[in-house]
């Protein structure tokens, strides 16, 4: 568990996909 | 496993996921890099995105793992847990993870 002063910046989860060029 | 376009069961703070073993992945300075070669796609997850990730062993409930990103990160708890049942179902939903248990 980190320290309060310690915890990083939260952003909501995402994700960005792309597709594969084979 | 789900594929995209077809349903997804709910999932809820007890549920269990497990990452999925065809999935290669590369935690990148913090960020994910996630390669499904079955289905042609990369994902690339944001920091509390890959975060999550990290923990989905299938040992951990998804009400766990929101508890450790309000641990890690600067957000309630309550915030989390939602988030990431909001996060997770996407995951199913593209075919990374399988479910463990469901509440």
């Amino acid at each position: 568990k980190r320290q309060e002063a310690d915890k990083r910046t939260y952003e909501k989860p995402r994700m960005k996909v792309m597709r594969i060029n084979r | 496993m789900a594929e995209q376009g077809l349903s997804v069961p709910d999932l809820g703070p007890a549920t269990r996921l497990r990452r999925l073993e065809g999935i290669a992945w590369r935690e990148i300075d913090g960020e994910a890099v996630l390669v499904n070669v079955r289905r042609d796609e990369v994902m690339h997850l944001n920091p509390t995105a890959a975060f999550l990730w990290s923990l989905l062993d299938g040992e951990r409930s998804l009400a766990e793992v929101a508890r450790a990103i309000s641990e890690e990160f600067e957000v309630g708890e309550a915030t989390a847990e939602a988030d990431a049942v909001s996060f997770a179902r996407e995951l199913l939903e593209r075919g990374a993870v399988e479910v463990v248990f469901l509440e």
